[in-house]
Formats: C-alpha cells, structure tokens, sequence
C-alpha cells in the first residue's frame, strides 16, 4: 500500500530530478509575461499623446493573454514536450525502466507523480507570472477587467496545456525510444487535419458536385490534434471548448494510465511500445502518402493518371520502407512484409480510385422525395445579395475618443451555412428537378458561362444529416425550378430577414435611389410606421421570380433599428462635414442613406407601387429613370465575345478585349431611348439578373456641383430590351 | 521463501526463460550462473517485478511477485547497470531510496559506505564502474530488504573488494536472515559464497542443487596402487572421471565419502587421498552427465 507521505516524498524526489524544466518554465513566464506586459506599458506611455492610453493598453494586455494568441499556444507545445520528456522519457531507457519498476511502488502511483510534477511546474509558475503582470496593468489601467481576463487566461490555457502534454505522453506510451517518440508527436499533431485537406481536396478535384466534405472531415480531423486545437480553440463559445478540453484531457489521462500499466518494460529501446499498433500506424501512413502523391503527381502533371499512379506507388513503397527500418531499427529491413506493402498500394489505388471515377456516385447522389425532411437552394440567381443582410455593423468606443463604426463582414462559407439551418423549403419536387438538371450539366462538364451559375443544394434528410451539392444550372433551362424555390415561403423568409422583423423595433428607414436620389425617413408615426413595414413585407413576400427576370431594382431600402440609426449618426459624424454633403443633400440626415452601403439594404422594383406610393405620401421625390436631362452624352460598347481571347479559366486574356470600339451618343432623343431600356441599377442592392451582356453602357452626366446625378456610370440591358438605335 | 513456476519470457521470437521451475530458500546465498544469453538477468528482471512472465509465475512467500508492493518490499534489485539520477550524489540517492524503502538503515548505508571508503557528497557520474557498483550494494545492503537481487554484481569488483562485499553480506545473513541472490556468469565469483546453485542455459535450468549436496555426493581421490592391482575392481566405484599421470590416478567419484573410503581401502592402495573439489570440477563433473561441456557454457 502506498501511504500519502511516501506519493509526496516521491513527487518531491520527482521534483528534484526535473527541476532544470522549473528554470525553464519560470524564464519563459518571466519574459512572456511580465516582461512583455512591462513593454507594453512603456510603449503605451510613450504613445500617450495619440491613444486613449488606459483603454489601448487594457485591450492590449487583454488580447495578448488570451487564448487566441498563438504565441502562448507555441510556449505551451513547447512546454508540454518539456514536460511530457523529462516525466517519462526514463520509458525509452532500459536502466530506467529496471531501477522504476523494481521498486515497490505502484505503476499508477508513478504514473500520477510524473503527471502532477508535470503540471505544476508549468502550472504555478505561469499562474504567479501572469498574475504579476495583471497586477502591472491593473496598476497602469486602473481596470479590474485585466485581472478577470488574466484569470480567466489562466484557466483557459492551462486547460488547454494539460490536454496538449497528456497527448504528448500519450505519444511516449506508445513509443520506445525518444526519435520515435518525436516523431509521434508530430504524427498525432498533424496527422488528422493533413488527411482532412488531403481529402476536401480529392473531393474538390474529382466530384464536380462537391459543396462540403461534411463535419467529420471539415471539423472534426482537423481538430484532433492538440496542435491545431491550440490554434483554433477559440473559435468555440467558452463552454463549448472547456468541456471538450476537460473531457479530452481526463480521456487521455486514463487511456495514458491504461497504457502505461499494459506497456511492458522491454519496450524500452524498442521503436513501438505496441506491436498491435504497428500495422494501422503503417497503414495509415503509407496510404496517406500514396493518395497525397497520386493528387500532386496528377495535379502538377495536368490532370495525369500515370503520373498520378507513379506518385502513389513510389511515395506508399518509399513511406513503407521508412517504416519497416523504423520500426525493426534496421536497414536491413527495408523490404520486410511485401505482402502488406502490396496490400496497403492496392488499397491506396482503390481509394484514389473511388474519388477519380465517382464509385460510390457522389455526384450523381440524389436522395428520393420521401428521404427528404427539407431542402434549401442558395444561388446568386435567386438571390445575390444575401450578404447586406449578415454584414454586421460594430461600434468601437475604445480606441479613441470619438466612437468608431465600421462593418463586419460576413464570410459567404458563413452565410450559406446559416442560410442552409434556417431554409425549410418543402416544395421538394421542385428542388429535386433542379438537382436533376445540375446533375445532367455536371456531367457534360460544362464551363460556367453567361448566365450559368452556381447553385447550391442542401438536403436536410429524415435521417438526420445534412447533404449538400453545387450544381452550375443554365437559368434558361432552370427558371420553372428557380421561379418554385422563390415563391417558397421560407426561402423568402430565411433570405430577408425583414419578413420576420416587428415594425415595432424599427425607428427609421432609408431610401437609396439612383445615383444621389437618397433620403433618410425618421418614423414619428407609429401607424405610419407599421402600415409601410408590412406593405413592404408583403409586396416583398408577393414578389416573384418572372418579375425579377423582366424586371430590375432601381432603388434600395434600409429598415433601421435604435442600434443601427445611433450608427448611421456616429458613422456620418465621423466620416462627413456638414459642407461635403449639403451641396448634394438637402437635408443633413440623408447622407444616412448612402452610409454603411454594405449593410441592411432590401430591393425595391418599379412593381412595388404601394411601397412606392407611401414613400411619396412620406415626402420622398423617386426618380425611376435616370433624368435624361442630366445627360451629356452616352458611350455605347458592343461586346464581340466570338472573337475574344479566353484564357484556361475562360477569362478574357486582356481585360475588354471584346469591346468595340464605343459609339456615342448626344442626340438627346437617342440619350431617351437608351435611357427609358437601361437598367439603372446602381443602388447599394444590386441585381444582374437576365443581363444582356453583349453591351455596355456608360453614362456621363454633366453639371457635377449641384446634380445628384454627376459623374459618370456604367450599365447594361436587360435581354430582349435593347433599344432599336443599337439594333441599327 | 522465492518459488519459479513454469516460468516463461519471450522477446519478440526470443525464448529467454522456458518453463522454469526453481526455489530459493531464504537464508541461503543463491547463485545463478550461466553464459551471456543463458536468460540470467531476465530472470531476475522477471523475479523484481520489472518483466511480467507470459506465462507461470514468480511467487516471493506465495504472493506472486508482478505489480504487487507487499512482494516487492521484500527484496532489493540491483542491475548490471544502474541507473542514477544524473548530477546526482550518494548522499542524495540514499533520501531517494529512504523514501522508497521503509525500513531504509541511512546510518548502515553511511557506515558502509565509510568503510568502502566512498564519499557520500561526491557527483556519482565521477565514480568508477566498482565504485558505482559498491555504491549499489551499500544501497542494496542498506534497505534491509529480505531479498537481494545482484545482476553481475560483482563484475567490476577487484578482489579485495569481492571478499569486502562476500563478508557484508555473510555478516547480513548472520545478523538477520538475508538472502542474496547472485547471478554471474562467473563460477569463480561464486565458488566460497553460494549454499544453491541454479545452472542456466537457453533459458532453462540445467541443474539446481546444493553446494553441499553436491560436496558430499562428489568426491576426488589421488591414489597410487600395487603394480598387480586388478585395474577392473575399479568398476566397484561410481567414477565420473578419471586421470592418471604415471602410477598416480585422479580420481572423480560419485558417493559418500565413508564408501568411498570403505571401498578404497579395500584396494589396499600404496596411497590414497581424499580430495577437495573446486565448484568448478563439481559442475563439470555433474553437467556431462547431462552430456554438456561445462567448459562450453561458463568458462
């Protein structure tokens, strides 16, 4: 029996032989903290004249402590290899082993020695560090925000090095002498997120269909490994990370513990602890390379099946090789178990395989109608500006003295993957023909052209998963499909986020028009305000897709919360003089509506004619056209894309190589007719649909101090509606 | 009392020890000799707990000894090549094992290693190989364990100090009961210390017999006899071998010393005398029986 005095004296003895690491660990806090936070006071004194100084430095000291730092996820790796090897490097030394396990001393009351000793040498030294150095900029901020954080920090990184040196053990317990064990280490590190992009990029390569690899190859593999764990953590909400940390660690705990009682002595010296784990290692690191090599042999080589299947045989017979001296410790060795060499280059084949010619149909994957529970359809052909409704605005007081405003912008992987939670669409025969079309044009591999576009389709099957596929659809061919989806009330509803809003919450709203044609609306009318948010929203419900085809936006429209109105003054505020605008504005508030373009902006078509009428009622002057009489002339090019260069990604191989020559107009009969058929869409919702793309139309306008209408802009048509005088 | 049961060890396709059967009694100074590979230090690797055998079993007073403390208190293992903590010093080494050891005697340690004429605050990695393994059996000594457990202990020593360390540890088996276990590829080294004596070779246990036993069944007679002695009476006595150099006959016989006196006597020899044998002649004399040459194995 192990008595409590005899663990401590054990862990003190323990401590003595590993204190050379406490030096390290103490030296590495010193400097990464309390030097570093020493540093960042005096460059903040110094830069006292232009930052608000105690703000700047709070946030400072905040960010550099927290755990999205990478410089603190390196110390810890580093660390925790420090610790992992001088606890339980005595594993890969014969000597040790025989003087460890001959005493009476049980292996799991060593095992906990090494453990702990590990962890508190890092562990207390880190906590008085970063202590001490809260307590600096406590000093210097006078906010008890720096302490919190550096207590937090402290939880969280600690967390986070107590997984990452169990993994590092765990990569000792399976090895036996330290190379190998290093090695180990890197395969545990970054084994799983190389064989996640190894396979999104066969996925990418060989189905054209390919939308995701799905959660276990897009987040799982890349974050099994403590390594990349440390750099990406924080991407979690707080819980989320600390308990898939704690639960991870106090796994690897056990299954460490667990391994080190079935490890046997002799395993010391020896390359692997466990015979039983030869093979898969192998395995998978001979599989892993061959299919790697058989990607870049074929992607290098110009899409080359030989060069492809040169790179897999040589790189699985050279990585089989390197494993069999490995693990025999014996050159000799090198052309041991051919059998299981052959085995592992056939299943390599199989599986590279299987990606080049679609075995297992994944791009012509179509689930049946009663498989599904919903679907969604995301494409720029229905909607291409979902982004106004997911760019986020943010309003910074702390980096100086007046407030900052600017805008998050919302990633398009983010968008479609909200968009795909929140659409529900049930019309599903509807959404299934458009898969079928994007199926047959898939296969004729057809390069995206004119106005083909990409359309994604996402199943949300009655079993539970989620599968996705891009398709390129022709929108001449797909229009009944696409016409479906929009009239589907949750795509409506999933896409703009105003038809599920409350009137209530809204305190104004902006009109942006053409060119300068702008007002800012504050609501003082409750029922006002009510009447013209629900018009909107059901002329918006009601609009279809034939009116989004023959027709075109020519104006814009912000629904503005308390949030948003506080930042349009703050932005205007900040970024605009009174002089600057009140030439073109006859009103202050109305550069309102021309700010912060990239957010919140919904379409309004020529149909909406009760919005329409309710702006006027509200005093807003609408030009539907842009005024001829603003018109100086207008330049027209006639894009001869027949005999245009294409390069291989079938872009022009000089930018408006097809244009002709422009031909201009003045004629102001000319101007009228060109006017009366172009789309003027140049508000901050813009839509392309059904564009003709054999002209181009430049607009220049005169009179530039006093117009809303100066300078000069560039258009088009829709198809079928070119003027006659072009025709000519 | 230390009992081996079909005792078992592979490594990889190595057969190290091949169902081992053995017991050493306590109070006895157990030798277990063999050529290098014979499976000597695996067996008192798998006797310390260190290896676990793949099948059979080590019993230290019937408790089997693998992963069991009340077992491994019992005994004390030194290798052929310990390890110390590096940068380390006698006197720290005696606070590791004191906290190991219960029944640590840190004054018998200083005192023996006084006597050894080792200085306790002296780095370990300046000693030599003897005085490392001097520092081993003062340690080993010192943890008054009931059991020893020497790996080749003695290699190294220079012969003043084996003498040193055979009295300590007679002196130990006086005072309270020790029993050391000795592996050696050395018979010589074990010659004047051993009660038992386990032969080890392949793995298995040729023979494992007492020293006295073996004395007293064994025996060698110089002789000179009448020029017509009938050289076929011989045959009346167990004779193992013989050597003759003119008329004077070494000879190996199996037997009581009073038959073969009886016997002898009644050859009516010019001369006989009855003769010590070294360890070494007993071993060659009981390993042909075997049809091994003893010369082969541990010379």
């Amino acid at each position: 029996m192990t008595s409590k005095s005899l663990f401590f004296k054990l862990m003190k003895e323990d401590f003595k032989t590993r204190v050379w690491t406490l030096a390290i660990s103490i030296l590495i806090f010193f400097f990464s903290l309390i030097v570093a936070t020493a540093m960042m006071i005096s460059f903040n004194i110094y830069n006292n004249s232009t930052y608000n100084y105690s703000d700047d430095l709070a946030i400072n000291f905040m960010s550099y402590i927290g755990i999205s730092n990478p410089f603190f996820g390196i110390i810890f790796i580093v660390l925790s290899l420090v610790m992992a090897m001088s606890g339980f490097s005595y594993l890969y030394s014969k000597k040790k082993v025989d003087m460890y396990h001959s005493l009476p001393v049980k292996r799991e009351v060593l095992y906990f020695i090494k453990i702990i000793n590990g962890i508190l040498i890092v562990v207390i030294p880190f906590i008085i560090c970063e202590i001490s150095a809260s307590l600096l900029a406590l000093a210097n901020t006078g906010k008890i925000g720096v302490v919190i954080a550096a207590i937090w920090a402290i939880a969280e990184w600690t967390l986070l090095f107590i997984l990452s040196y169990f993994l590092t053990v765990f990569s000792i317990m399976l090895t036996g002498n330290m190379l190998i064990g290093i090695l180990a280490c890197g395969f545990f590190s970054f084994y799983f997120p190389l064989i996640s992009l190894v396979l999104k990029g066969y996925q990418s390569t060989f189905f054209d269909t390919y939308y995701t690899s799905g959660f276990i190859i897009e987040n799982v593999l890349p974050n099994m490994s403590s390594f990349m764990l440390m750099f990406n953590i924080f991407e979690l909400k707080w819980l989320t990370r600390i308990i898939i940390v704690i639960l991870a660690s106090i796994a690897f705990l056990f299954i460490n513990l667990f391994l080190y009682k079935k490890r046997a002595s002799e395993a010391a010296g020896k390359s692997v602890s466990f015979n039983v784990i030869k093979l898969p290692i192998k395995a998978m690191m001979v599989i892993f390379m061959s299919i790697l090599m058989y990607l870049l042999g074929y992607e290098v080589m110009n899409h080359s099946i030989v060069w492809g299947l040169f790179g897999l045989i040589v790189s699985g017979v050279i990585t089989h090789c390197v494993m069999e001296i490995i693990y025999n410790q014996d050159f000799k060795k090198i052309f041991a178990k051919k059998i299981e060499l052959l085995v592992l280059i056939i299943i390599s084949i199989f599986i590279t395989a299987a990606f080049q010619f679609d075995i297992f149909g994944y791009d012509s994957y179509i689930p049946s109608a009663s498989q599904i529970k919903s679907t969604a359809v995301i494409s720029d052909l229905l909607e291409s500006n979902s982004e106004q409704y997911y760019n986020k605005v943010e309003i910074s007081d702390a980096y100086y003295d007046e407030s900052f405003v600017d805008v998050d912008y919302a990633s398009d992987s983010k968008i479609e993957a909200d968009q795909i939670k929140k659409m529900d669409i049930q019309n599903k025969d509807a959404v299934l023909e458009l898969a079928r079309q994007g199926i047959e044009a898939a296969k004729y591999d057809l390069e995206p052209q004119g106005d083909f576009d990409r359309v994604l389709i996402s199943y949300k099957l009655k079993n539970g998963r989620t599968v996705g596929r891009v398709y390129y659809l022709d929108l001449d061919q797909s229009t009944l499909g696409l016409s479906s989806v929009y009239a589907d009330e949750s795509y409506k509803k999933s896409n703009y986020p105003i038809l599920s809003q409350n009137p209530e919450n809204i305190v104004s709203v902006d009109f942006n028009g053409i060119m300068d044609n702008d007002t800012h609306i504050v609501f003082h009318d409750d029922e006002m305000k009510k009447k013209f948010v629900e018009t909107y929203k059901k002329e918006l419900m009601n609009l279809d897709y034939e009116t989004k085809l023959k027709s075109y936006p020519f104006a814009s429209i912000r629904f503005n919360d308390d949030f948003m109105e506080g930042a349009l003054r703050k932005y205007a505020g900040f970024n605009y003089t009174s002089d600057s605008t009140s030439a073109t504005y006859s009103k202050w508030e109305n550069i309102y509506a021309s700010s912060l373009e990239s957010v919140g902006f919904y379409p309004i078509y020529p149909e909406f004619n009760e919005t329409l009428d309710l702006l006027k009622e509200m005093g807003v002057e609408i030009t539907y056209i842009f005024p001829a009489q603003y018109v100086e002339s207008i330049d027209v090019s006639y894009n001869d894309w027949e005999n245009t260069t294409l390069d291989d990604n079938n872009e022009e191989v000089e930018p408006y190589s097809s244009e002709t020559t422009p031909k201009t107009f003045t004629d102001k009969k000319d101007i009228e007719e060109i006017l009366d058929k172009l789309v003027v869409c140049d508000s901050p919702y813009k839509e392309n649909l059904n564009e003709d793309r054999d002209y181009t139309v430049i607009i220049r306008s005169g009179n530039p101090e006093d117009s809303d209408y100066r300078g000069y802009n560039s258009y088009g048509f829709k198809k079928g509606n070119i003027p006659e005088i072009l025709k000519k | 009392m230390i009992e081996a049961k079909n005792l078992s060890k592979s490594f990889d396709n190595i057969k190290a020890l091949a169902n081992i059967n053995a017991s050493i009694r306590d109070g006895d100074v157990f030798g277990l000799i063999g050529t290098n590979g014979a499976g000597k230090s695996t067996f008192l690797k798998v006797l310390a707990g260190i290896l676990k055998p793949d099948s059979g079993e080590i019993l230290i007073d019937d408790e089997n000894v693998f992963e069991n403390i009340t077992a491994k208190e019992k005994f004390f293992y030194i290798s052929d090549d310990q390890f110390f903590f590096s940068n380390t010093t006698p006197k720290e080494i005696i606070k590791f094992y004191t906290s190991v050891y219960r029944n640590f005697d840190v004054k018998k340690c200083q005192d023996i290693l006084k006597a050894l004429d080792l200085d306790i605050n002296r780095k370990v990695n300046t000693f030599s190989k003897g005085m490392k393994k001097q520092l081993c059996i003062a340690i080993g000594v010192a943890a008054n364990t009931r059991y020893l457990l020497c790996d080749e202990t003695f290699d190294g020593l220079d012969p003043v100090m084996r003498q040193a360390v055979k009295s300590l540890f007679a002196k130990e088996m006086d005072e309270r009961g020790l029993t050391p276990i000795i592996a050696s590829h050395n018979l010589r080294e074990l010659e004047d210390i051993c009660d038992h004596v386990g032969l080890l070779h392949k793995g298995g246990i040729l023979l494992s017999k007492d020293v006295s036993d073996m004395k007293l069944n064994i025996h060698k007679v110089q002789c000179v006899f009448e020029k017509d002695f009938d050289m076929e009476r011989l045959k009346e006595l167990d004779i193992m071998q013989m050597k003759n150099s003119g008329r004077v006959h070494t000879i190996t016989i199996k037997g009581s010393e009073e038959d073969i006196r009886e016997k002898m006597e009644s050859f009516a020899p010019v001369f006989y005398e009855m003769m010590g044998l070294s360890l070494e002649e007993i071993f060659i004399s009981e390993t042909e029986v075997y049809g091994y040459d003893i010369k082969k194995l541990i010379f």
